[in-house]
């Protein structure tokens, strides 16, 4: 079964361009997607797509302070 | 109201610079006294916010813009109404031309907050293609900050999407989620009570804005070292910016006026930013409407022959 962080990295690679980062490759866990270029428009689409993929429920508020990878899957990690 | 007339004529190599390249430099052609009714106007209105008074923050860089400052500065009225700017924007398109609304744009010395590339016309409720912005500041701003343009975007015959604003494609909670993004970007606005760019709506029937600062080498960008005197005249669909990454050494206060020739006309945009003044809403206008119809909310300034006993234009 995929681990948390593995399943975050595949809807990454599927849904953002991450500057320096091409897809397939471990996640800088302590970089926010913000900082590596991702547009405001794709993190709204990625909220939505992390929401559903993981069953969760995660307001615009919480999800504004979880854009690293490594907040992302500690948040998801204690909902699940 | 008649334009006062300006410290020299406008030359015709000026006039076809403007209409060639969508904007021009009309160097030294105020005199000192406008200079200081401008300088006394806009420190009047930055030291009293009122219900339009928008700070715009920047990665710690701030600008404060204002909106419809001759309703609220006796100055800035009469520098409206009674400096050469109006007459200069007349000269220019060769045809009358009243006053529409007017802006600040006020910077410290310090780091400075840049402006978003973007076309005037989108931002108001009017369309046309004699509307035009006369830029003044008391202030030398040299060409590393100055106000830049994309040389003859006026000409494209296109209206860009602000890149501001909520996106009616969005719930509440996603455009919340916007706003949280840009203010970890360190871009967020202290907005007045009735006016802030934040609240507009996109009109994603426009096509966005292109990205000027991101393809810059692809645009035909120009800008000027600005004395104070000179008057920078730009047309209202020409796409126009200020840089970002810039330190000013001493302020960089702007104040800048929107003319309007005769075949500028109302019309009510989903996109709009900026309000419309009040006594034009109380009008309530009718898309099509010239502004001719609303004179006493627009007052023509300039008429051809107004300045021809001493200008000979």
């Amino acid at each position: 079964m995929s681990t948390t962080e593995e399943r975050v990295r595949a809807l990454v690679d599927a849904n953002l361009d991450i500057e320096g980062r091409t897809a397939g490759q471990p996640l800088t866990l302590d970089l926010s997607i913000v900082d590596a270029g991702v547009s405001s428009t794709d993190v709204v689409a990625f909220w939505k797509v992390v929401c559903e993929e993981f069953g969760v429920d995660i307001s615009a508020e919480e999800f504004a302070e979880l854009l690293t990878p490594g907040d992302l899957i500690a948040h998801l990690d204690a909902a699940g | 109201m008649t334009a006062s007339p300006a410290a020299r004529p406008v030359t015709d190599t000026e006039i076809a610079a403007f209409h060639r390249d969508g904007a021009v430099l009309l160097r030294g052609i105020l005199v000192q006294e406008w200079l200081d009714l401008v300088a006394d106007g806009l420190e009047e209105c930055f030291a009293e916010r009122d219900h339009h008074s928008s700070e715009v923050v920047s990665r710690g860089a701030t600008v404060r813009a204002d909106q419809l400052l001759a309703a609220r500065s006796a100055s800035l009225r009469r520098f409206a109404d009674e400096s050469p700017v109006g007459g200069l924007v007349g000269s220019a398109l060769a045809a009358p031309v009243r006053f529409y609304m007017d802006q600040m744009f006020f910077r410290r010395a310090g780091p400075m907050a840049p402006t978003p590339w973007h076309q005037d016309i989108s931002y108001h409720n009017v369309e046309g293609e004699d509307l035009v912005r006369a830029w003044v500041s008391p202030d030398h701003v040299p060409r590393s900050a100055s106000l830049e343009v994309v040389r003859g975007s006026h000409r494209w015959g296109v209206t860009f999407r602000p890149m501001v604003g909520r996106d009616p494609d969005m719930s509440d909670e996603e455009n919340a989620l916007r706003m949280a993004i840009a203010r970890k970007r360190g871009v967020y606005e202290k907005g007045g009570d009735e006016f802030a760019y934040r609240r507009t709506v996109m009109d994603k029937s426009l096509p966005p804005t292109p990205d000027v600062p991101r393809h810059r080498d692809s645009f035909d960008v120009m800008g000027w070292d600005y004395e104070p005197g000179d008057v920078i005249l730009f047309h209202g669909n020409l796409l126009h910016g200020a840089p970002e990454g810039v330190i000013l050494k001493r302020d960089r206060r702007a104040y800048a006026a929107l003319f309007a020739g005769p075949r500028t006309r109302y019309i009510q945009r989903l996109g709009q930013s900026v309000p419309d003044p009040p006594a034009l809403t109380a009008q309530e206008p009718q898309t099509g409407q010239t502004l001719e119809s609303f004179g006493d909310v627009f007052p023509l300034i300039w008429s051809p022959g107004d300045w021809t006993d001493r200008e000979g234009r």
